[in-house]
């Protein structure tokens, strides 16, 4: 009750000092510089005397779906609900900062383990469950969420007690290194914009010079990706940025021409109809033939699955971590398993063969 | 139209009618097959022609779960209706398909050994509706009446779900979705080799319902005037039960929970044949819910290019307005 009592009068001062605005710091914003997104299509970042302005766009019509002023800091608090924006604060070295995660079991950087482990980031469980005290009491001011065109739980209440809440668009970006793009936004909040920049810049190059030594090799080798959940099979879309990857790899993706990032649906039948001469598959969700077969029994009838199954199943937390961030990484593995007469040299880093 | 011609004339068309929904089932879906392509995928069967791998590994199966697992539902249907001389009883209530649902549920959504071993769904699932049809059993030794082992089943039936809710609330989002799909209900998962244990056991309970029709028919007239008439109720009534869970447990083991066909297929039969015998009860509700599950999978495979429709949901989708419809016409 005394809880109560003290609660209630400081969300009626909340609520009278502050505009419905997304801002986690209101000034006058005196647009100067647009920073380049070269490859990421669904944010536009503009450098202002005071700090950012964010403009997230909407994936299906490119307009702009909510535009927040931010200031850049080392002093944020940040509850990220998204795996890739995880793998992306880790790479700026900026864990210090997060306040809250979504489950930790599925974290795989150790240092934000290990922050858990004293108490300094709490799991908030899934989106559309989260407790809105828990977010409170954690003091938050920043939450990054997968956005799915819907608004986040809470939200009003959360934004009138000054709380910015960012929807992540990364996964419905068309190209790798627009996903990868996504970590000037994890810069330009946390402090670290040069340094994300140059990442970006860095892995870019890196991608290209793959890309290139795959397009110089290019085969006529057909991939299929996917899984099958229930009795459906989920593939990427032919306009999927998993697509143009495969396509990066110097191969031919089995769905490539189909429209749309969303993924596909199909049944078994048109699987294995279609997929007679495929000779990889990947991501197929699971780590061993005897667990894929254990859900799906006629996965046996599909060739490829016999000898070039490929997953990351064994290390999701890090492929759903890391990946997002690092394309170049990611492209590399696809060029060693589907061009073996390359010889890169190294170990496969996110996959493994499923055996 | 006397009662003997009309039982006739439907009871031919259901006969006609079952093997014409197989083969148009046959040949439904997203591939197009020849009539070749079916007779050599079930007869000369070569697995590295596409066209012959989908009859036999996929159509075929399939088109058999679906008469299996109609018949099977709807004559556990029929029994329990007429056991608890209630037209609103089904597979469901005693908690036997619940039963199968905690086992698989527990199987996903638990790290306890037992549950997660190699056993894998389709055993869990028939232990669960096993064990459970066992515990129905113990009770049914225990009430003295129908309606009160229908009270202990369906509270049987809510203690599981509020279990099954609690796993969920607790699992991960994997194994939510595992179970959530597991729970939509599959023709897809048997494969052609499994086909001999599902028939032979189907086969098993069927026929013993067969054994069984002339307590059955003087269950009709109510509990204190069959066994006036000599009717051993408890042992019918355990030999019910079993034959429930056997075929209820052999459809929720391989193809999930199938809801409504056991409920609305009997309540379908007894409007059409207007009968209490149950020879031609059990006969055509055999038929009948084979032929439902095979007319609602060709919808879903005709509907499969736009999206995918459970079986769970279509069943439901189509029983539940068919028995309002049929029930209006008799009332009228």
């Amino acid at each position: 009750m005394i809880k109560l009592l003290i609660f209630i009068p400081i969300l009626l001062l909340f609520s009278c000092q502050r505009e419905q605005n997304d801002s986690c710091c209101k000034s006058d914003v005196n647009e100067t510089i647009t920073l380049n997104t070269n490859y990421a299509s669904n944010f536009d970042l503009i450098k202002t005397n005071v700090g950012y302005k964010l403009n997230i766009l909407s994936p299906e019509t490119g307009d702009v779906e909510k535009t927040i002023s931010i200031s850049p800091s080392a002093e944020h608090k940040i509850i990220s609900l998204t795996s890739t924006l995880n793998g992306m604060i880790s790479i700026l070295n900026e864990q210090h900062q997060l306040v809250g995660v979504s489950n930790i079991d599925y974290i795989y950087d150790t240092l934000i383990k290990n922050i858990y482990v004293k108490n300094e980031i709490a799991s908030f469980g899934d989106e559309t469950s989260i407790s809105l005290e828990k977010i409170i009491n954690s003091k938050a001011d920043i939450i990054f969420y997968s956005g799915f065109g819907e608004k986040f739980p809470h939200q009003e209440k959360l934004e009138k007690l000054g709380i910015t809440i960012i929807p992540i668009y990364d996964w419905r970006e068309n190209h790798p290194l627009g996903k990868a793009e996504w970590i000037k936004l994890v810069g330009a909040i946390t402090g670290k914009e040069k340094e994300a920049v140059d990442y970006f810049d860095k892995i870019t190059l890196e991608y290209e010079a793959f890309s290139e030594i795959a397009e110089n090799n290019r085969s006529e080798t057909i991939v299929l990706a996917g899984s099958m959940i229930g009795d459906i099979w989920y593939a990427p879309g032919g306009e999927s940025y998993f697509a143009q990857l495969i396509n990066d790899a110097g191969v031919n993706y089995q769905y490539k021409d189909t429209k749309g990032t969303a993924s596909l649906q199909l049944s078994i039948e048109q699987i294995l109809k279609d997929n007679e001469h495929t000779s990889f598959w990947i991501n197929p969700g699971l780590s061993s033939k005897e667990k894929i077969l254990a859900i799906n029994p006629k996965i046996k009838f599909l060739d490829a699955f016999k000898e070039n199954t490929y997953c990351y199943s064994s290390q999701q937390s890090k492929f759903w971590e890391q990946s997002a961030a690092m394309p170049h990484l990611l492209l590399k593995d696809l060029i060693h398993i589907f061009h073996p007469e390359i010889n890169l040299e190294e170990e496969l880093y996110f996959y493994r063969k499923v055996n | 139209m006397t009662i003997a011609k009309k039982h006739s004339v439907l009871s031919i068309l259901l006969i006609l009618g079952l093997p014409l929904f197989a083969v148009i089932h046959l040949f439904a879906g997203q591939i197009d097959v020849s009539f070749n392509d079916v007779i050599n995928g079930l007869f000369n069967y070569n697995e590295n022609i596409v066209n012959q791998l989908i009859i036999r590994e996929i159509r075929f199966p399939r088109m058999l779960i679906a008469i299996i697992a109609g018949a099977s539902l709807s004559v556990a249907g029929l029994l329990m209706q007429t056991l608890f001389n209630n037209p609103l009883a089904g597979p469901y209530v005693l908690g036997i398909n619940s039963g199968s649902s905690l086992f698989v549920a527990l199987s996903i959504m638990t790290g306890i050994p037992f549950f997660t071993s190699e056993l894998g769904l389709i055993s869990n699932a028939l232990i669960g509706a096993f064990i459970f049809g066992l515990i129905i059993l113990f009770f049914s030794r225990m009430v003295k009446t129908q309606v009160s082992l229908l009270l202990v089943g369906l509270m049987l039936g809510s203690f599981i779900s509020a279990f099954v809710s609690l796993l969920q609330s607790v699992s991960n989002a994997q194994e939510l979705k595992i179970f959530t799909l597991w729970a939509l209900g599959s023709l897809q998962k048997v494969s052609f080799e499994q086909l001999p244990i599902i028939i032979a056991v189907a086969l098993i309970g069927i026929l013993s319902v067969f054994l069984i029709v002339k307590p059955l028919n003087i269950l009709v007239l109510g509990e204190t005037e069959a066994k006036l008439l000599g009717v051993n109720i408890r042992k019918t009534r355990l030999i019910i039960i079993a034959i429930t869970a056997i075929l209820t447990g052999l459809v929720t083991a391989f193809c999930g929970p199938i809801a409504f066909v056991g409920l609305a297929v009997p309540n379908l039969v007894r409007i059409l044949f207007k009968t209490q015998n149950h020879s031609l009860l059990v006969f055509a509700s055999l038929l009948f819910g084979g032929m439902f599950i095979l007319i609602c999978d060709i919808i879903i495979q005709f509907l499969e290019p736009y999206f995918m429709l459970p079986i769970n949901v279509l069943t439901s989708m189509i029983g539940a307005p068919l028995v309002i419809f049929f029930i209006l016409k008799r009332l009228k």
